[in-house]
C-alpha cells in the first residue's frame, strides 16, 4: 500500500515536470514566432519611417518603386529567417526540432524567392518610368553606373540557380555534394546582394540608425551560421576525439557501429537524438550521414545501427575499428524532452526501430505507461529485437510486434495479420489518446501511422515523428 | 497560447508600424521646412527628402524660379563681351534627376568662377562623395562642361545642368 503511494507521488512529480517543460517549450515557440513577425514589421516600419508612404504612394508613377523597396526589405528579412532556421541554433532545435525548422526553411524558400525577384523587377520598372526607358535599358544602366549593383544582379542570378536546383534536388534527390555546392552558392548570393543595400539603398544611408539595425541583422545571422554550423561542430569533434571501437553485425546488411571518445557526457546527447556523422575513411569522408543513436548514451560510448540502404550506407559495412569520426550534433526533438504527458506509445518500423529503442532506454522514460509497437516485413527485419524486448521487460512496458507484409488493397501501416484480426491503434495501445506518440519509419509508412493516430484522437502536439528516408 | 502569440504578433506589428508612421511625419515636417528654399549654404545631403521625390522636376517649377541672391541682379545693360558678369553669387534652377535634386549657386569674382555652393545636393547610392570632385572639375574647367565622373554619370550630368543654369542666370559665358 505504502509502496503504491510512493510510485504515485513520483509520477505526479514527473507529470508536473513534463507539463512545466512543455509549457516552457510552447512559450519559447511563441516568442520565436512573434519575433519573426515583428522583424518583418520592423522592416516595413523602416520604410514607413523613412517617409516611404509619402514618397512612393502619393503618385502612381512612384508606386512600383515603393512596392519594390518593400518587397526587398521583407524578402531580405525572411531570407535571414530562413538562414537562421537552418543554422542549427540550439534554441531552435530544442524548441521546434531540427526537421520542423527545416520544413519551415523549405516552405519560406519560394515566397522569399518571389519577393526578391519582385524587388528587382519592380525597381527596374519604377526607375525605368522615372528615366523614361524600358527595364532592360534601366538594368544595363544600373549595372554600369551604380556601384555594387552588378554584384546584386549576380547574387540574384545565383539565387535563381539555388532555388531551381533546390526544387530539382527535392524531387530527384541529387547527390549530397551537389546539394552542398548549391547551398554554398546561396551564402554567396546573400553576400553578393549585401553591398548594394548599404551603398544604393537610400534607406540605410550613412549615419541612420536603420543602417545599424540592418547591419546587425546580417552580422548576427552570419555569425550564427559560422558559429553553429562550422566552428562548433569542428570544436566538438576535436574535443571528443571520437573513434569507431566496435562494429557488430545485427542482421544481414545491418550493423551497429559503436564509437567512443572523451567527455562524451558533455554532449548531453539522449536517446532519440541524431548526429551527422563523417567517417574518416576513403570513400566515406566526403559523405556525411545523418543517423540516430540506437542506444541511449552512457557517457562513454555512442552507438548507431545502420542498414545497407544507399551507396554510402553500403560502404559503412566495411568500417574498421579505430576509424576517426567527426560529427555535428546532437540534433532533434525525438527525445524524452519532447514529451507532453507521462504516457508514451513508441512505434517503429524496420531500421526506424533503432531510435525508438534508444528513446525507450532513456533513464527518464520510466514510472510511466509505455507501449512499444514494432513493425517488420519479416521476423529478421524487427531489428534490435532482443535488446528492445529486454528493455520492455525492465521498464515494465507493453510490447506489440506486427510482422509480415501489409494486406493487399488496404492503406494501412499494419501487417495483414494484425489488420485482419481487427487490431487498430486504439486496441494496440488503449490509452493512446492521453499519450505521446513517437513514430519512426519510412516516410509513407509514417504518414499512415500519423493519420491513424489523428483518427484515434491524439492531439497534434502529442505526435512526434522522425522520418527515415535515404 | 497560440492565439495569444498571434495577438502579440499582430498588436506588436501594428505598434511598430505606428511608430514608423509617426517618425515619418516628423521627417516630412523637417523636409518641408528645409525644402527647396534658397539658402546659400551648402546643401542638405544626408537627411534630405526623397531622392526620387516627385517634386523639383528638371522642367523647373514656376514657383521655384530662382533669382540671383545677395549682391547683384543681372545687369540689363548689354554687357561688353570680355567683361563678363559682375562679381556675386548667382543661383540656378533645381535639377531633378534619378537620384535626387541638385541646385547650386556659382560665385563669380573677377570674371572667374571661384566657387560653386550646393543649395540642394542629393545623390543617393552613396554618390554624394562625387560633389567635391565635380566642384573642382568645374573650377578647373571654368565652365559647366566637365568630363564624366565614372560611376556617377547621372550625378555628373545633373550637376552640369545645375551649374549651367546658375551660369545662365549670371550671364556667364566663360
Amino acid at each position: 500500500m505504502t509502496e503504491n503511494r510512493a510510485v504515485e507521488t513520483a509520477s505526479t512529480d514527473e507529470m508536473s515536470r513534463i507539463r512545466r517543460r512543455y509549457a516552457w517549450r510552447v512559450r519559447r515557440a511563441d516568442t520565436l514566432s512573434v519575433i519573426v513577425y515583428l522583424s518583418a514589421a520592423i522592416a516595413l516600419a523602416l520604410f514607413v519611417a523613412d517617409g516611404g508612404i509619402q514618397k512612393y504612394f502619393t503618385a502612381w508613377s512612384q508606386v512600383p518603386t515603393g512596392l519594390g523597396i518593400v518587397a526587398g526589405l521583407v524578402g531580405s528579412d525572411l531570407m535571414l529567417v530562413m538562414l537562421l532556421l537552418s543554422a542549427r541554433l540550439p534554441i531552435i532545435d530544442r524548441t521546434f526540432g531540427h526537421d520542423k525548422a527545416l520544413a519551415v526553411h523549405r516552405k519560406l524558400g519560394k515566397p522569399v524567392f518571389y519577393l526578391i525577384i519582385a524587388h528587382m523587377l519592380l525597381l527596374l520598372v519604377g526607375y525605368g518610368i522615372l528615366d523614361g526607358v524600358n527595364i532592360v535599358a534601366e538594368a544595363v544602366s544600373l549595372w554600369n553606373t551604380v556601384p555594387d549593383m552588378w554584384m546584386a544582379f549576380v547574387g540574384t542570378a545565383a539565387l535563381v540557380a539555388v532555388i531551381v536546383t533546390s526544387l530539382v534536388i527535392v524531387r530527384r534527390k541529387l547527390a549530397y555534394q551537389f546539394w552542398l555546392a548549391v547551398h554554398f552558392l546561396a551564402y554567396a548570393a546573400v553576400l553578393a546582394a549585401l553591398p548594394h543595400q548599404f551603398s544604393t539603398g537610400m534607406m540605410f544611408a550613412d549615419g541612420t540608425w536603420a543602417r545599424w539595425y540592418w547591419a546587425a541583422l546580417y552580422v548576427g545571422t552570419l555569425a550564427a551560421i559560422t558559429i553553429f554550423r562550422f566552428i562548433l561542430p569542428v570544436a566538438k569533434s576535436l574535443r571528443h576525439q571520437l573513434r569507431v571501437v566496435d562494429v557488430v553485425v545485427e542482421a544481414p546488411g545491418v550493423m551497429s557501429v559503436v564509437m567512443s571518445g572523451r567527455d562524451l557526457h558533455a554532449l548531453r546527447a539522449r536517446g532519440g537524438h541524431f548526429f551527422t556523422w563523417r567517417f574518416w575513411t576513403p570513400g566515406l569522408i566526403l559523405d556525411p550521414h545523418p543517423f540516430s543513436l540506437s542506444a541511449a548514451p552512457d557517457g562513454r560510448t555512442l552507438r548507431i545501427t545502420v542498414r545497407d540502404l544507399g551507396k554510402g550506407s553500403a560502404r559503412l559495412l566495411t568500417l574498421k575499428p579505430g576509424t576517426r569520426v567527426s560529427f555535428e550534433g546532437p540534433y532533434g526533438l525525438f527525445t524524452e524532452t519532447a514529451r507532453t504527458t507521462s504516457k508514451a506509445v513508441l512505434i517503429g518500423a524496420g531500421i526506424g526501430i533503432t531510435p525508438i529503442r534508444a528513446l525507450l532506454e532513456d533513464p527518464r522514460m520510466s514510472n510511466t505507461d509505455i507501449t512499444v509497437i514494432l513493425r517488420g516485413g519479416s521476423e529478421d527485419e524487427v531489428y534490435l529485437w532482443q535488446e528492445t524486448y529486454d528493455l520492455c521487460v525492465a521498464k515494465d512496458a507493453w510490447l506489440r510486434v506486427l510482422v509480415g507484409h501489409r494486406p493487399r488493397g488496404v492503406d494501412t501501416w499494419m501487417s495483414a495479420e494484425a489488420y485482419n484480426e481487427g487490431e487498430r491503434l486504439s486496441t494496440l495501445a488503449p490509452y493512446i489518446k492521453d499519450a505521446d506518440v513517437f513514430i519512426c519509419g519510412p516516410n509513407s509508412w509514417t504518414d499512415l501511422v500519423v493519420r491513424d493516430a489523428q483518427h484515434a484522437g491524439v492531439p497534434e502536439h502529442h505526435i512526434h515523428v522522425e522520418r527515415f528516408d535515404f | 497560447m497560440r492565439a495569444r502569440a498571434a495577438f502579440l504578433a499582430g498588436a506588436g506589428s501594428a505598434a511598430i508600424l505606428a511608430i514608423g508612421w509617426n517618425a515619418s511625419l516628423g521627417l516630412t515636417d523637417t523636409t518641408t521646412s528645409s525644402g527647396p528654399v534658397a539658402a546659400s549654404t551648402s546643401g542638405t545631403s544626408g537627411t534630405a527628402p526623397s531622392p526620387k521625390s516627385t517634386s523639383a522636376p528638371s522642367s523647373a517649377p514656376s514657383d521655384a524660379q530662382p533669382s540671383a541672391s545677395a549682391s547683384t541682379a543681372p545687369a540689363p545693360a548689354p554687357a561688353p563681351a570680355p567683361a563678363g558678369p559682375a562679381d556675386g553669387t548667382y543661383q540656378g534652377q533645381a535639377v531633378g534627376y534619378q537620384y535626387g535634386t541638385i541646385q547650386v549657386a556659382v560665385v563669380i569674382s573677377g570674371g572667374q568662377i571661384t566657387d560653386v555652393q550646393n543649395i540642394i545636393a542629393q545623390a543617393t547610392h552613396g554618390r554624394d562623395q562625387a560633389f567635391p570632385m565635380l566642384l573642382s572639375e568645374v573650377l578647373q574647367a571654368q565652365s559647366a562642361r566637365i568630363s564624366n565622373l565614372s560611376g556617377a554619370t547621372y550625378t555628373t550630368q545633373a550637376y552640369e545642368q545645375a551649374v549651367q543654369s546658375a551660369l545662365d542666370t549670371a550671364g556667364f559665358t566663360g
